[in-house]
């Protein structure tokens, strides 16, 4: 593996996968996200943006094309296992991803399944939880607690597997202000590659570096940036206005 | 497995083997239930209750579970006591009350919270996931192992998932009256509710799966049977030889 192939975080290329055969939802998609970097990932309801994931984690097959995860093809499971350990996937309903009856027992779940054992698994567990401030949840049961604190959590089970790159489906929906801003700070102070989903433009422009656009299975645009940078509530928010478009394609609106 | 939270965490009842508490649950609830005799039962419900007052579990958590329990062997009282043949004690409006009936009913109430008792005490007190992993350690299958738990933990988002769509129904001006339209409609909201649980079963094993999960179970407390075990065992194998021994010789 050379330097070049190390620096680049997830590279896809051509990427084509269809869930009936016919019709393919994503259509020779390509990108590539450089290690440390974050980016977000933005598009219409329904365009794949998920799929993409679930292609990147090995949940589902491709009809052709490459995914690279550290410079490593992926091919078979057992390369997927593989690029598991590096990569973590936070699902966009944390009921989904929370399953055991306590907290501690959810975050511990991933160190036990990377070989730890159980000590060492709640020592991973608490200390994830202190870096998100979520001390005293350890015994918490997980289907009684709210919404923003399921996020919470969730992102803990994630991060207890100590990876590399977080995808990241939606992390701010349905979640109150104050919860909102502490996710923000999280993830500003990770030191991890991390692609978010999300239609949340004050969100990524607070997160990310790079936006990419998709659409129609493809991503448009390699490095559309985002133009302009203001938190919404502010004077006008009582007025009529109107806000450029963010996007940019290709120098087209 | 009420909340955990009501007891210490170091309570000398969550830190016996999960596996002592669930073969000492079978051994005294299948005696309990071939026991006849009122008396042997009464002592029977006097030893689970001196042993949850010995082991100072608050009773209180235990009343309204039994309330609500014993609402239903009330129907029992209603009819028994009247259908049971026997001596009769007193008649009203032509229907006349048996001691035996009445006896049959004190043992079926007796027998029942004892059994109930001893269920919360020793299975209520440990988690689904101890539960879990105590089965499986005892050679129950895997897979009736996980579809234990996960039906514990999933109730309540297929419940919640349910509600979510009769309220929308009720939104749209639904209301359910006998007729071929309502029946499809109950007929589609079970058929959702079932491919929900498929769609979010199948994301639950990749979010596992994305967690390095390969169908190894683990958990947090590693099992091991020490000599406070061994008491306990030991203790509720004296108790079931008494009882045993006041009842059959």
């Amino acid at each position: 593996m050379d330097l070049t192939e190390k620096d680049t975080a997830i590279e896809v290329e051509d990427l084509t996968f269809s869930y009936n055969n016919h019709d393919p939802v994503l259509k020779g998609l390509s990108f590539s996200v450089k290690t440390g970097e974050k980016v977000g990932l933005v598009g219409p309801n329904g365009c794949g943006k998920t799929t993409l994931f679930l292609c990147l984690m090995g949940f589902l097959r491709p009809l052709s094309g490459h995914i690279r995860i550290f410079g490593r093809e992926m091919i078979k499971e057992g390369d997927f296992k593989w690029a598991r350990r590096r990569v973590g996937l936070l699902f966009q309903d944390p009921d989904d991803q929370l399953f055991c009856p306590t907290v501690l027992e959810d975050v511990a779940f991933g160190p036990l399944n990377l070989g730890f054992k159980p000590k060492d698994a709640i020592q991973i567990a608490k200390d994830t939880l202190k870096a998100l401030k979520l001390e005293g949840f350890e015994n918490r049961v997980t289907y009684k607690l709210s919404g923003g604190e399921k996020k919470l959590i969730s992102l803990a089970t994630v991060l207890s597997m100590q990876p590399k790159v977080l995808l990241l489906d939606e992390p701010t929906n349905g979640l109150d202000e104050e919860t909102y801003f502490r996710i923000i700070e999280i993830f500003n102070n990770l030191d991890l590659t991390c692609v978010f989903i999300s239609h949340d433009m004050d969100f990524l422009a607070n997160t990310t570096q790079k936006i990419f656009m998709m659409k129609n299975g493809k991503i448009l645009s390699e490095d559309a940036k985002i133009p302009h940078y203001h938190m919404h509530a502010h004077e006008l928010g009582r007025v009529h206005h109107v806000h450029r478009r963010l996007m940019i394609n290709d120098g087209k609106e | 497995m009420f909340d955990p939270e009501i007891l210490d965490r170091n309570h000398l009842i969550l830190r016996i083997d999960p596996r002592i508490k669930i073969v000492s649950y079978l051994i005294l609830a299948l005696e309990i239930s071939l026991i006849n005799s009122i008396n042997v039962i009464l002592i029977a419900v006097t030893a689970t209750l001196t042993g949850i007052l010995v082991l100072r579990i608050p009773i209180r958590v235990f009343v309204k579970k039994l309330a609500q329990i014993n609402m239903f062997l009330l129907f029992f009282w209603v009819v028994l006591p009247f259908t049971y043949t026997g001596n009769e004690i007193f008649t009203i409006y032509g229907l006349s009350i048996t001691s035996e009936g009445i006896n049959y009913c004190f043992l079926i109430t007796l027998k029942s919270n004892c059994v109930l008792l001893i269920l919360f005490l020793l299975i209520g007190t440990m988690s689904s996931m101890d539960f879990g992993h105590a089965m499986i350690s005892m050679g129950v299958s895997k897979k009736l192992t996980f579809l234990f738990l996960f039906t514990w933990r999933y109730l309540d988002v297929m419940w919640r998932e349910l509600s979510q769509m009769l309220r929308a129904l009720k939104a749209r001006n639904f209301e359910p009256k006998t007729n071929l339209r309502t029946y499809k409609t109950f007929a589609f909201l079970v058929a959702m509710l079932l491919i929900k649980a498929y769609e979010r079963s199948k994301r639950i094993q990749m979010a596992m799966v994305a967690r390095g999960f390969q169908g190894r179970y683990h958990s947090l407390k590693e099992l091991q049977i020490n000599r406070c075990d061994l008491i306990f065992q030991g203790t509720v194998l004296c108790l079931a030889f008494i009882l045993g021994y006041l009842e059959w010789i």
